[in-house]
């Protein structure tokens, strides 16, 4: 007989009452978890899905559009710029690297992103390496050779050797006519956690090939993924390009935030509601221990009128209270991240930008504010109940 | 002398408003070892006074001593104590823990006094053994008997071999072979041990089976009598 066994034969007499306890606190941190969540993951997947393009080049107009095509692989790409454009960035004395992007086709509506294989030499950072690494096979090195993104010959079940041909526009519409040109898959690349493994890369060459009859400019690109050689190049260049009639040059990054800011208010409105939710979640956790504290108020006063300090009923009713709220908050941090992974998993199918669901600092507060509220609430009808006389609740 | 209570009343303010007395004890004493009896019908205070004694109820006024010392005055928490190392009491209600066994229940008393657990076990062994229940040690009490409860409740409230009893209408809801049974089992188990006994009943037949009782009827002391 002790403490710890008067607990556990409290909690297992009333299984269906410990159940709900649970269920109820689990469901209001699952609730606060998922919006903690999904406030950072949508933030920190669209930055991380940014980071390979420190500085997009393109043609004059929309640079959330130009952000759009390039980093995200959505939207209709914009009119393309000549190529001469691409040779001026090299040459400028701010660039460290600029490689061409061509956008307009794709397969069964995985897009297509004509460019140059010195896409497979670009380091983003020292501590990330390279961007793009080869998985199976080699990267392209003539017309026609494509090399796939991860997740794209994972859903396609496309393999080295494979042929395909491409239609023309974003999605493949049904009866629409494609390509007359086949693409053969010499490469596979390794996940990237971007919207890239969605992707078909392969020389830019294919995509004027194959457009040549369209009418279309020659030579043409649709952005340039431009590597600046510094920090202080890199606002040098966006000083140069500023009065550009032609051209823009963005920082995907800064437009981001930009997004961000101009939808500061639907964010704040998340805000407000994860406060919300976190606030409910505590007035869950408050009513949940004290009713069960309640519940045995009966108990108590049998135990005290049998000889129970109040030590042993404070420690009972805390022990209790705290051990169903930290299996509800424990089995609530699990829900929430199981479906923010579910959320998570579904953006990415539809998009490729990966959410990170990672333990974040708020959550931390969160699931410590929580186990403080359960252990105050734990402990007041506990010590409400030792003031109290017991004759009062035999 | 063990116990003595001067002029110990509790009030109560009805919804209505009005004060009333729920029980009042102008004088009453009790040796070490002694037994008395409290006849009174429901509602005469006599639970209300028993609740006092044990401290788990504060009287409006009057003092209770025991063994000489005042505890009506006590804090909860040295009253808490007193009544774990002294006190054994059996409810009207049973009022057995329903997520324990009939044998937890027992232990539990002892636990709280800081009994040795080996000693305590076959303690309540062999008490279980003795009112017929030794083969339902492991059962919960929603599935004993009335008198099956009543005799577990008369077994925790001496395992702690306590010097005073108090016995709240303990056979209220038996029948008279079970009355027989539990109050044979309560005044030999406080004889053996040197408890003292105050036992409450609306039975007026149980009056012959005490040297000592108190009649109360509207919370007061009516009459009081020997054999």
């Amino acid at each position: 007989m002790g403490i710890i066994k008067i607990v556990r034969r409290n909690i297992m007499f009333k299984p269906l009452q410990s159940l709900i306890a649970c269920l109820v606190v689990a469901a209001g941190i699952a609730m606060a978890v998922l919006v903690l969540l999904l406030a950072d993951g949508v933030h920190s997947g669209l930055s991380s899905a940014a980071e390979p393009f420190p500085i997009v080049a393109g043609t004059k107009g929309s640079p959330n559009q130009l952000v759009l095509n390039t980093v995200f692989l959505k939207d209709t790409p914009m009119s393309n710029i000549s190529y001469a454009e691409v040779e001026k960035l090299r040459a400028n004395k701010n660039v460290g690297m600029a490689v061409p992007f061509g956008y307009g086709d794709n397969y069964r509506g995985f897009r297509m992103a004509g460019t140059e294989k010195e896409i497979f030499d670009y380091v983003i950072n020292p501590q990330r390496g390279k961007w793009l690494q080869i998985a199976e096979g080699r990267a392209f090195e003539a017309p026609f050779e494509a090399v796939l993104g991860a997740r794209m010959a994972q859903m396609t079940g496309m393999k080295v050797g494979d042929t395909f041909k491409t239609s023309h526009g974003m999605v493949e519409l049904p009866g629409s006519k494609g390509h007359a040109q086949e693409y053969k898959v010499v490469g596979i690349l390794q996940p990237v956690n971007g919207p890239y493994d969605q992707s078909i890369l392969t020389d830019i060459q294919s995509i004027w090939q194959a457009h040549a009859g369209h009418g279309e400019a020659a030579h043409g690109v649709t952005s340039v993924l431009v590597k600046p050689s510094g920090y202080a190049q890199a606002l040098a260049l966006l000083s140069q390009y500023r009065n550009n009639k032609e051209m823009q040059v963005v920082f995907p990054s800064q437009i981001i935030i930009e997004l961000f800011s101009v939808m500061g208010d639907a964010e704040k409105v998340l805000q407000i509601i994860s406060y919300a939710v976190i606030l409910l979640a505590l007035i869950i956790i408050a009513f949940t221990t004290y009713w069960a504290a309640a519940m045995r108020r009966h108990d108590n006063a049998i135990m005290r009128a049998i000889g129970a300090g109040q030590k042993e009923i404070i420690k009972i009713n805390f022990l209790q209270g705290m051990l169903l709220s930290c299996i509800g908050v424990a089995a609530g941090v699990a829900a929430g991240h199981g479906a923010f992974a579910a959320l998570a998993n579904l953006l990415r199918q539809k998009t490729a930008v990966n959410m990170a669901a990672g333990f974040t600092m708020q959550e931390g507060l969160l699931v410590l504010a929580v186990v403080l509220a359960a252990a105050v609430f734990s402990f007041i009808p506990a010590a409400a109940a030792c003031r109290r006389q017991a004759a009062d609740d035999l | 002398m063990l116990l003595e209570i001067k002029n110990v009343f509790k009030k109560v303010t009805e919804p209505s408003g009005e004060v009333i007395t729920i029980s009042h004890a102008d004088n009453l004493t009790l040796d070490a070892g002694g037994q008395m009896l409290l006849t009174g019908s429901s509602g005469s205070g006599k639970t209300t006074l028993l609740h006092m004694i044990a401290g788990l109820l504060s009287p409006s006024g009057g003092e209770i001593y025991f063994n000489g010392k005042r505890i009506d005055n006590m804090p909860e928490r040295e009253r808490d104590l007193w009544r774990a190392r002294n006190i054994g009491y059996v409810f009207q209600k049973l009022n057995l823990i329903e997520a324990l066994t009939a044998e937890e229940n027992i232990l539990l008393a002892g636990y709280f006094a800081g009994g040795d657990m080996a000693e305590l076990k076959r303690r309540a062994h062999d008490l279980l053994e003795r009112v017929g229940l030794a083969g339902k040690k492991d059962v919960l009490p929603g599935k004993l008997s009335i008198g099956e409860q009543q005799r577990v409740a008369v077994v925790r409230a001496v395992i702690n071999k306590p010097v005073l009893l108090l016995a709240d209408e303990p056979t209220a809801s038996l029948d008279a072979e079970n009355s027989r049974i539990v109050l044979g089992l309560l005044r030999g188990l406080c004889s053996e041990n040197g408890t003292a006994l105050i036992l409450s009943t609306h039975d007026e037949g149980v009056k012959q089976q005490f040297d000592e009782w108190f009649d109360i009827k509207g919370g007061r002391f009516l009459s009081h009598g020997h054999n």
